[in-house]
Order: C-alpha cells, then sequence, then structure tokens
C-alpha cells in the first residue's frame, strides 16, 4: 500500500474538506424569513369595529419579532411595522382600502376624526396635515436603504423584497373575505407622545360611495 | 517618429473602452411567455377603457447578476398584451388607449388602469439557493369623472433553485409569476359583486 491509499491520510484530508464545505454553506445559506401567521381580526391584539368593516392590528414592537419577520430590528431606526387584517363582514357591499387613508396619530395631539363618512376630500386631507404626526407612511423601499444592520450586506435583496411584498396595497375587499399586510411608519415626535399612538383609518364602502372611518388606539413599551 | 502621450486622447481610450465593457456585460433576456388561459365566464356587460400607460409599457428589471454581469427583463409587451387579453375576457367590450391617444369619441361606463407596483427578484448567493420572482399590479377601475370604481393589486410569485442558467431559471419564475397574476386578476374581478352592480349585470 503506497503512503497515498492509507486510510488514515484519506480521513485526514476529507474531515478538513468536510469542514470547509460545510463553513462555506453556512456562510452562504439563504436568509429566510418566515411569513407572518395571518391572523383574524379576534386574534389580533388591537381591534376595531363598525358597520360592517372590522379591523386588527398587530404592531411589530419587539427587536426578536421584527428581527424574525424583516431580518432587522425596525424599532432601533424608529420605524414601525404594523401587521393589518381587514375584514368585511357585510353581505352587499365592497370596501376599498387605499394606504394612503391610513394615519398614525399622536395620542397627545387629540386628533379627533374628520368628517365622519362624508366622504369629504378636503376633510381627509386636512387630517392628514393637521393632528396627525405620530408616524409618517414610509415606503418600503425606502426603508430599504436604511442600513439598519449588518445584514443589510449580504441579504439586502430578500429584505427588501420582503418589506416590498409584504406591504399592504390599494384592494377592495369583497363581502366576507379578509385581506392581511403590513404598513410602515416612520415615528415622529416621540417625546410628545411616548409610546402611545393611534391608527386612523378610512375605507370606501362602495355600494353608498361613503368612507368609514376607524381608530384604533395603540401602546407599547419599549425595550 | 516619435508620438507623444495626449491625456485628452487617453482619456477619451479609457472611457470608450468603459462603455464598450459595460455594454457588453448588459444581458438583455426575452422571456418566451405563455399567454394565460381564462375559463369561461359571463361577461360584465360593460364598456371600459384599457388605459396602457408609458410606465406600464417600459417595465423592466435589472440587477447585477455577477459582479461583471447584469440581468435585464423587460416585460412591458408581455403585460400589454396579457392585459388586453384579461381585460376582453372580462367585460363585453374594451377599447385600448395610451396615454397620448386622442380623447375617446365613444363614451364609456369606465377606464381600467394597470399599474405594476413591484416587480421584484431575490439574488441568492450561490446558485443552489432559492429565488423568488415577484410580479405585483394594481388593477384600478375609475368612472367618468375619475373617481375610483374599484381597485385591486394582485400578486404573482413563484420560487425555484435559482441554478446556474439564470435565463431559464428567469423564465420559469416569470411565467409562473405571470400564471397566478393573471389568473387571480380575472378570479378577482369576475367575482366581484360590485363590478357586476356598476354594469347592471
Amino acid at each position: 500500500m503506497s503512503r497515498s491509499d492509507h486510510p488514515h491520510n484519506s480521513r485526514r484530508l476529507s474531515l478538513p474538506l468536510l469542514a470547509l464545505a460545510a463553513f462555506g454553506f453556512t456562510g452562504c445559506a439563504t436568509l429566510k424569513l418566515p411569513d407572518f401567521p395571518e391572523r383574524s381580526v379576534a386574534q389580533q391584539p388591537h381591534r376595531a369595529v363598525q358597520d360592517g368593516l372590522a379591523v386588527g392590528v398587530h404592531p411589530i414592537t419587539e427587536a426578536s419579532e421584527a428581527k424574525k419577520y424583516f431580518g432587522v430590528d425596525l424599532l432601533a431606526a424608529d420605524i414601525l411595522a404594523v401587521a393589518i387584517t381587514v375584514e368585511n363582514r357585510s353581505t352587499d357591499s365592497g370596501f376599498t382600502l387605499e394606504k394612503e387613508r391610513f394615519r398614525l396619530g399622536n395620542v397627545a395631539a387629540g386628533a379627533g376624526r374628520p368628517d365622519k363618512e362624508s366622504g369629504d376630500e378636503t376633510a381627509a386631507r386636512a387630517l392628514g396635515t393637521a393632528g396627525l404626526v405620530g408616524g409618517v407612511l414610509v415606503s418600503p423601499i425606502l426603508i430599504s436603504l436604511i442600513p439598519l444592520s449588518a445584514k443589510m450586506g449580504s441579504d439586502a435583496k430578500i429584505i427588501r423584497h420582503n418589506f416590498v411584498t409584504k406591504e399592504l396595497q390599494a384592494k377592495t375587499v369583497n363581502p366576507g373575505q379578509a385581506v392581511h399586510g403590513f404598513l410602515y411608519f416612520q415615528l415622529a415626535d416621540q417625546a410628545a407622545s411616548g409610546n402611545d399612538r393611534i391608527l386612523h383609518l378610512e375605507a370606501l364602502e362602495l355600494r353608498t360611495r361613503q368612507y368609514k372611518s376607524l381608530e384604533i388606539p395603540l401602546h407599547w413599551e419599549r425595550k | 517618429m516619435r508620438t507623444h502621450w495626449k491625456p485628452q486622447s487617453a482619456a477619451s481610450a479609457i472611457a470608450l473602452t468603459a462603455c464598450l465593457l459595460l455594454a457588453a456585460c448588459a444581458h438583455v433576456w426575452k422571456l418566451p411567455i405563455t399567454p394565460v388561459t381564462y375559463p369561461a365566464a359571463e361577461k360584465i356587460q360593460a364598456h371600459v377603457h384599457l388605459m396602457i400607460t408609458d410606465e406600464f409599457k417600459q417595465i423592466s428589471w435589472e440587477a447585477m447578476i455577477s459582479p461583471m454581469d447584469k440581468g435585464v427583463i423587460r416585460l412591458g409587451d408581455e403585460l400589454v398584451r396579457e392585459s388586453e387579453r384579461l381585460a376582453r375576457a372580462v367585460f363585453a367590450e374594451v377599447t385600448v388607449v395610451t396615454s397620448s391617444s386622442s380623447p375617446p369619441a365613444a363614451p364609456t361606463e369606465a377606464v381600467l388602469i394597470p399599474k405594476v407596483v413591484s416587480f421584484e427578484r431575490t439574488q441568492p448567493t450561490t446558485i443552489f439557493g432559492q429565488q423568488t420572482t415577484t410580479l405585483e399590479v394594481e388593477w384600478r377601475l375609475k368612472g367618468p369623472t375619475g373617481d375610483t370604481l374599484w381597485v385591486d393589486t394582485i400578486k404573482g410569485e413563484s420560487t425555484t433553485k435559482m441554478g446556474s442558467n439564470h435565463k431559464k431559471s428567469a423564465g420559469v419564475q416569470v411565467q409562473a409569476a405571470f400564471d397566478q397574476l393573471f389568473g387571480d386578476a380575472f378570479t378577482s374581478m369576475t367575482s366581484s359583486p360590485d363590478l357586476r352592480r356598476l354594469a347592471g349585470t
């Protein structure tokens, strides 16, 4: 038996090769971000119901949860991701949702509802500019440009893809149906409001052409 | 004869070479997308204009697929063609108009406007990694006064192993995303009670 054919030699060679391969595969492993569970309104920690429109929300306020589902600690960068479930419990009309009609307000500012159910565009615009400074709706593409962590280097495309494709988009919720998605808010004026906010939303009832307004108070402990 | 080195000539040569190199590294993939087959369904009895915007016609994805190579997927032509097929499968009468078209002579009940919300692809670090392609299109139906009568955003998504042939995996993923996107858009439109009510059917 030649020296190179000795079984001990091949074992000596194969072990480092295996270790190198294992290291290589671990280092190049593709980041996997699980889907956030689609919960009913009743299962969401914050919710409101009005005239057949039910909305439940779950703000992502724990670093571990944000890292699990988005790959980064969003709140550390003052970005609040909110998981939203909307159920249409009416029997005869759809509701349209537009993300621009979701706004995050300050409790301290005492922003009340605008001309409720009037569908008045002026009132809606006023809501967006007066009293509602608790958070600004932010594009997921812009979030993905923020260097939130070292992960952004190698896994940036997966994190960006996840942000963009999980965002709640314009939808009509048909009777008996539910939709799920995320909205992202850049938090502002934290000194004034602490961790208390109000999520305001308006949905257009297609049968009556009137907007239904809902307000959902949110509170969380920053850890 | 001795030639003198000219900085301007050297700069021009470098710029030209850089341009040639960059141009040579862009791979524009023309993907053979098969048209979607729609199930038979009662059409909504309405005359709609399908509005094709310049932005919709020019949608593309591009990214560096290696340090020296850029992959480009242009989907505008396929999206326009399939949007018209979808609209004709859903509505009784369809007129295709573009942003630059003259104002329509015939009255219509509504204008259907498709808009690409996202065309995203992940890039795994190795050819063994899973790659996902996502295509999202918003379908907005506006009335004669410009108000939204109905809107839905539909997502088509496909995940496969990336493999060593980037164009092939792109073709498989985009086709699957296309099928899901237009199939679900057809279902959403034809099953909407509000769309049926608008048309009185």
